[in-house]
């Protein structure tokens, strides 16, 4: 068994030979790895089924689809993405060749979560491929993914570029104390921790992190439709999503009109016994069952759908808890279950100030056709009358502020994984252009120089 | 009493008053004028701290910020405007874009060696951003720190951007504070200390640190007008300006004559006596002065080589033959002191810049475009110019920043507006088309996920090869058709009036 050190070795030898730059490998690595993808779609599925009961369908939409869309996007723009970027110059330099190369930035380490664990440790990879070398630390918690992972990366990508490195909080603490060239981070528990681990090396980081996604619900909403978009985006992955709606905030009425609406379309998703629909999941480990069971106790709302659970199946129903008052203690911390619960703020204005209390969360959702929540309101994302779909596209850049900082999907990842170094390329002609700026001054030199340095110079050629 | 800052400008953020563009041009005009009207205290102040030459300070500091403001001030309504991004089948009828969003509160920390310009092109991004923004002007250049704390409130909003002065002790108690962002430019020891304290809070940092930049000479290029352009940039501010050329690599061959053309242009720049020169700096302070002097210890220069203490002056100095293990060639020199390393070619220098830290600039004077093309490709740093130094930093559509121990994050310019926001991902869908949406609801078959998947999948377009070799064959025919479509109507108008021609002909 290869120690830490060894594989880190290897991985830095690979890449100080440059094998991973010519866009031929980077090309071999994402036809690959789509390869892997497609060529065990199902062994996927049964390693999530077994660690979250994730039903085949979510399996399939949120963990090989969303990926095989990035490999789609990246295979087909890589050649563009690679292009240096040509930029525009002053009066002083427009004799030169002045543009942005894209670089490599070395050996980097992605560091994945356990409730989408391929999609959210894939996905960084494919940016990662934009010729680094990469060690990939997935989540000890979803533990048969985990060992699927380990077990296909060697077998369809390089060896020597990318390994995976498994283990629980002692393993990814030694990891971190090496040095790395970017680290991607995703879950919440110890961003800290690998952000000092960071500092000590001046490594740059990608953090993707959680909060509590507020879902605001004003003004004249078509109940069943809120309904049905709320529940599928809640109760995705039994509401084990960094990007699910937290909580709901609406007036007396909306909610009202609500509660009955949630009822009926939980009963049409999953039937009148939720725990034997196939296409319900399951609490990922008994500990977070009974963090989130501890939540549903301690709360002083009004348990008015679901509440029904089962410890030994870690099944929690699909709950919704009303009346719960700004303190609760399902207000605490972000829920990453299956429980929403609904306060009641009669007005816009004042559910915008209670949202903007807390700290910037990951997405903010709207069902309403007020457009003032936008401007009014921060957040990594935002999408209105629907939930999660926003973070789908690979146009879009997925990322938090204050739930994170940097971002990643389509280009993004590539531009995550990449130095922009700046080119100038000047010629040996125009030295008496250059002498304006050497010594000895003058007032003179000093006019000329700030007329063919302003960036509005170029406008009078 | 920075708390109190800190706590005022995050209020006067979240009032809101940032977000008007109105307001954002209003503070950068102010600005502009604060550096148009106070050239002559700026340059005073200046020439205390570190004996700026007249010229020097609009040069190296005022014209990059007046350039700064002018293309921030033109360009801000397109840089703050929603960027539309590619859509799917199942987003198409929504409105989706990328809306650049404010941060928050922003610290820059300024260093000594150029403080107005390191201290306030941050600060014209941060502005045109909509942030709030601490200003921590470093102590070492204490008068143009003082001048600072005093000017900006007079022209700037005074509780978006204060100015805290003072040295470690203040700036500790600063970084335990919460910021939406941390910009700072200094060295790489004290960086480290920056990032764990914003760790803490988890802030995003942008830091501009400095590192050994090569500057590599090619036997076979112009190497009178290299070294005239090397001596520029080594010894403008006595050296000390983080994309200075550090250390020259070249072959043994042309040691010699590269000494003798610096020699040369040092005496066109500042005189037979550079310290009578008006246009020669002094090295900030005593601790500098004398860590400079230590590395030059056991090396017999062959330029230069003079100082004297009292006025903390070195004269600009070139040594040869530099062994690399030196303690010359560990540290960032930062002073008026030019190494050569020899090495036998240019995969050699390759090698040799890449056996240390990635610098956060690379100098490459060298006639051979395809030698040229190699070393870039071959090694890395923040930013290259070739056949000059440091041009790449004055042109602002040119991101600026390191990488790797030089750094991370960039900034200049429309990306200064970029590092500094929150690029934020809005998704506008309507309650409709809810039947598109069915798919993708429970309970699942196998119609419903065919059908999921195809809704989610992008591109819209489908990019295979053999889409596009159809794609090209129908544009090939139908163009072909089109084309024969016009030549048999021109022959038939041909016909025709060849007709009317005969009839007019016989009439």
């Amino acid at each position: 068994m290869e120690s830490q050190s060894q594989v880190l070795e290897r991985l830095r030898t690979a890449f100080e030979s440059g094998v991973t730059i010519p866009e031929k490998f980077r090309r071999t690595q994402l036809t690959n790895l789509m390869t892997m993808i497609k060529d065990n779609e199902e062994q996927i599925v049964n390693a999530l089924h077994k660690d979250l009961t994730k039903p085949k369908f979510e399996a399939i939409l949120s963990e090989v689809e969303i990926v095989m869309n990035e490999l789609h996007c990246a295979l087909g723009n890589l050649t563009s993405w690679m292009q240096p970027e040509y930029v525009s110059k002053n009066l002083a330099t427009k004799l030169d060749e002045c543009f942005v190369r894209k670089e490599p930035l070395g050996v980097v380490l992605i560091i994945g979560p356990w409730n989408y664990p391929m999609q959210l440790l894939i996905v960084p990879l494919i940016g990662a491929i934009a010729a680094n070398c990469a060690v990939i630390k997935p989540s000890e918690v979803s533990a048969a993914t985990d060992n699927l992972i380990m077990e296909l990366i060697p077998k369809y990508l390089s060896k020597d570029c990318y390994a995976v490195v498994s283990g629980g909080a002692k393993e990814t603490q030694a990891l971190l104390t090496n040095r790395f060239d970017h680290i991607f981070y995703t879950s919440q528990a110890v961003a800290r921790v690998v952000l000092q681990a960071a500092a000590v090396h001046l490594t740059p980081v990608t953090l993707e992190l959680g909060g509590k996604c507020p879902c605001l619900i004003y003004g004249r909403v078509n109940a069943t439709a809120a309904a049905h978009r709320l529940v599928w985006s809640k109760f995705f992955n039994a509401g084990q999503s960094c990007v699910a709606p937290d909580y709901v905030l609406c007036s007396k009425a909306t909610c009202d009109a609500l509660v009955p609406a949630l009822r009926q379309v939980l009963e049409d998703f999953y039937g009148s016994d939720i725990q034997k629909s196939p296409d319900m999941s399951r609490i990922v480990t008994p500990k977070h069952w009974t963090r989130l069971m501890g939540l549903l106790n301690r709360t002083k709302g009004k348990v008015v759908v679901g509440g029904e659970h089962d410890e030994k199946d870690r099944y929690i129903a699909p709950t919704v808890v009303v009346d719960v008052a700004e303190d609760d203690a399902l207000m605490e911390e972000e829920i990453f279950g299956p429980i929403l619960p609904i306060l009641t703020i009669e007005s816009l204005e004042e559910s915008i100030k209670l949202a903007k209390r807390k700290e910037k969360p990951l997405a903010f959702y709207v069902f309403s056709d007020e457009s003032s929540v936008l401007e009014n309101s921060s957040s990594g994302g935002f999408c209105s009358n629907d939930g999660i779909v926003h973070m789908t596209l690979p146009g879009l850049p997925f990322g938090g502020v204050n739930s994170g900082f940097g971002h990643y999907h389509g280009h993004w990842g590539f531009e995550a994984f990449s130095h922009r170094r700046a080119v100038m390329l000047r010629g040996w002609a125009l030295e008496r252009l250059n002498a304006l700026r050497y010594p000895p001054y003058s007032d003179e030199k000093l006019s000329w120089l700030r007329w063919t340095t302003s960036p509005k110079s170029c406008s009078i050629m | 009493l920075s708390r109190q800052a800190v706590q005022r400008a995050r209020e006067a953020f979240l009032s809101g008053r940032t977000r008007p563009l109105e307001f954002r041009l209003q503070q950068l005009h102010a600005l502009q004028k604060m550096i148009a009207e106070k050239e002559t205290e700026i340059a005073t102040a200046l020439k205390q701290d570190i004996n700026r030459s007249q010229y020097d300070t609009p040069l190296l500091e005022l014209i990059g910020i007046e350039n700064e403001i002018k293309l921030a001030v033109e360009k801000l309504g397109e840089w703050a405007a929603p960027r539309p991004a590619e859509k799917n089948l199942l987003t198409i009828s929504d409105e989706v874009y990328i809306q650049p969003e404010p941060l928050g509160v922003v610290l820059i920390v300024g260093a000594w060696n150029y403080p107005w310009g390191l201290t306030l092109m941050p600060l014209v991004g941060a502005i045109a951003a909509g942030n709030a923004a601490v200003v921590k002007p470093s102590e070492l250049s204490e008068c143009s720190s003082l001048l600072l704390r005093a000017l900006l409130p007079r022209y700037l909003d005074k509780d978006l951007y204060p100015v805290v002065t003072g040295s470690v002790s203040e700036t500790q108690e600063l970084l335990r504070l919460r910021f939406d962002h941390i910009v700072f430019t200094g060295s790489s020891t004290v960086a480290k200390l920056v990032m764990e304290a914003a760790a803490r809070h988890l802030t995003p940092v942008t830091l501009e640190l400095g590192g050994k930049s090569p500057c590599y000479i090619d036997k076979n290029c112009n190497i009178r007008v290299a070294c005239r352009r090397i001596t520029w940039g080594k010894f403008i501010n006595c050296g000390q300006t983080c994309i200075a050329p550090d250390y020259i690599l070249c072959e043994p061959c042309i040691q010699g004559r590269v000494v003798e053309c610096i020699r040369q242009t040092l005496l066109e720049f500042y005189g037979a006596d550079p310290k009578c020169s008006p246009d020669y700096g002094r090295i900030i302070n005593q601790r500098h002065f004398n860590r400079i002097m230590g590395l030059m210890e056991g090396y017999t220069p062959v330029v230069g080589g003079q100082s004297d203490s009292s006025q903390r002056y070195i004269a600009p100095t070139v040594l040869k033959d530099v062994p690399p293990h030196s303690r010359l060639m560990q540290e960032e020199i930062f002073g008026p002191v030019l190494p050569i390393v020899t090495v036998s070619d240019m995969d050699n220098a390759i090698t040799f810049i890449n056996e240390r830290e990635k610098p956060l600039a690379l100098y490459i004077f060298c006639s051979d475009k395809k030698a040229i093309k190699k070393m870039i490709a071959e090694t890395t740093s923040g930013g290259v110019t070739v056949n000059d130094v440091m041009m790449h930093y004055t042109l602002n559509s040119l991101p600026f920043g390191g990488v790797g121990q030089s750094g991370m994050g960039r900034y200049h310019g429309k990306h200064t507006f970029d590092q500094l926001s929150h690029h934020r991902a809005c998704m506008v869908r309507s309650l409709g088309m809810e039947s598109v949406n069915l798919a993708r609801y429970p309970p699942q078959n196998r119609q419903r996920a065919r059908r999921a998947r195809m809704a989610l999948t992008s591109p819209l377009i489908d990019m295979s090869k053999r889409t596009l070799v159809w794609a090209i064959l129908a544009t090939i025919i139908g163009l072909g058709l089109l084309i024969a479509l016009l030549v048999i109507l021109l022959i038939a108008a041909g016909l025709n009036c060849t007709c009317w021609y005969w009839r007019g002909f016989y009439n």
